[in-house]
């Protein structure tokens, strides 16, 4: 072999030849032109259309609360808000899916912490500018109702995103999923929160909160078993 | 694109010319990949790996890594940082599954009794049937009985100075105590005879 690169056959010892011989062999075997990944930003484009319709399915199929009182900032505006920050968490979960090109501890330390406070910030908002309470009695079915919906409409959203995401090799799959459910949580929140009709910050944070939570642990979890029976 | 290798030798260009021609399906480009990583590749897992013995098996894993996730690298971005990335994981795999195996050896071991060798030898009248009991026990196991129970070290010790896991020091030690009791209780038995 010519001296293109500069470092010429391996000078290793007869182990070292055994592992390069052995390596090759395997690749030989297995090698087939592969199409390279896209860039996380064009992948996030691809997710875009799914992640409109995890935003619009809960208020066009289930209704919406009174818009006329609310105002457009707090029904579309707020949720569009929460929905780009779904968005761009989903971005940092595909750019951090990507051997070599992970964010920095501090950011995705920031985007875990900063998830939950939108949603926080969004419904503190949203109570304040209309408090409604869970009817007497029917306190548990409204819990139910407002974990299993966001749960559902958010459950393709992480299947796709953790399939684009997966497909990178991270090498933090676990948080790499994670990041994928939790924005995938976020995303259907951003269309749920105008199909409930309750605010109070005990309902939304105990069942819309729990659901995005949830999700975070599905997408971690999905992801490691991925990663486990890949490898 | 060959005439590109030429030109930057080992420079993350010409790396990454070869990462996508390896995308492409070309061998070639891999087997120059590998001469030109193996070396700096070989060298972080050796000054990272706790045991030198098991670097030939992380390369071999991180190429191998490599090879399965080689759609994941994206033509145009540097090829080192992405490697790297990969060998730190198959690194942290392996600091994983060995603390896993410690952990579960010791925790099997933990039920294992240590040998009351010292009352046995205590009866002895003749030193040298203990030296004689002791030199049939197999070498492994005496060895890492000695450093325990004559030099008192820890088995933490006697494994970083033999190479090997500490629960399998300990394990050998405690075998090694087994087999010097019988061999103690049938000299004894013989003697009474």
């Amino acid at each position: 072999m010519t001296d293109r690169l500069g470092a010429g056959e391996p000078r290793g010892s007869g182990a070292e030849a055994g592992v390069r011989e052995r390596v090759r062999e395997i690749v030989a075997r297995d090698l087939r032109p592969v199409r390279p990944l896209l860039a996380p930003g064009r992948r996030l484009l691809l997710l875009i259309p799914i992640a409109i319709a995890a935003g619009v399915f809960a208020p066009i199929v289930y209704g919406h609360r009174d818009f006329e009182h609310l105002g457009p900032f707090a029904t579309w505006g707020l949720s569009a808000f929460e929905w780009i920050a779904g968005l761009l968490i989903l971005a940092v979960a595909l750019r951090h899916a990507v051997p070599g090109r992970g964010v920095s501890r501090r950011f995705v330390i920031a985007t875990l912490v900063g998830a939950p406070a939108i949603i926080l910030l969004v419904t503190i908002v949203t109570f304040f500018i209309e408090p409604t309470r869970v009817p007497p009695g029917v306190a548990f079915q409204y819990w139910f109702e407002c974990v299993k919906w966001p749960m559902a409409i958010a459950a393709p959203v992480l299947l796709v995103a953790s399939l684009l995401a997966m497909r990178a090799f991270p090498t933090r799959p676990g948080l790499v999923g994670a990041l994928c459910g939790l924005s995938a949580g976020v995303l259907a929140d951003s269309g749920w929160r105008l199909a409930c009709e309750v605010s109070a910050p005990s309902h939304v944070l105990g069942s819309h909160g729990i659901a995005v939570l949830l999700m975070a642990i599905v997408g971690c979890a999905a992801a490691l078993a991925i990663d486990v029976v890949r490898r | 694109m060959v005439q590109s290798w030429r030109v930057k030798p080992a420079s993350d260009e010409a790396l990454r010319d070869l990462m996508v021609a390896y995308q492409h399906g070309n061998l070639e480009a891999f087997d120059r990949l590998y001469v030109a990583l193996e070396p700096e590749l070989r060298g972080f897992l050796r000054a990272r790996a706790h045991n030198p013995q098991r670097v030939d098996d992380l390369v071999q894993e991180t190429f191998l890594q490599l090879h399965r996730s080689r759609r994941g690298y994206q033509p145009g971005l540097p090829v080192r940082p992405w490697v790297y990335a990969i060998a730190k994981r198959t690194l942290l795999m392996h600091h994983r599954k060995v603390r896993r195996r410690e952990s579960r050896e010791t925790t099997e071991l933990s039920a294992v009794p240590e040998p009351q060798v010292a009352a046995a030898a205590d009866r002895l009248t003749d030193r040298s049937a203990l030296v004689s009991a002791l030199r049939r026990v197999p070498a492994d196991g005496r060895r890492a009985f000695l450093l325990h129970h004559g030099r008192g070290l820890s088995f933490r010790e006697i494994a970083s100075r033999l190479g090997i896991a500490p629960g399998a020091a300990k394990l050998r030690s405690s075998r090694a105590g087994s087999r010097l009791r019988d061999l103690l209780r049938d000299d004894a038995g013989e003697a009474d005879d």
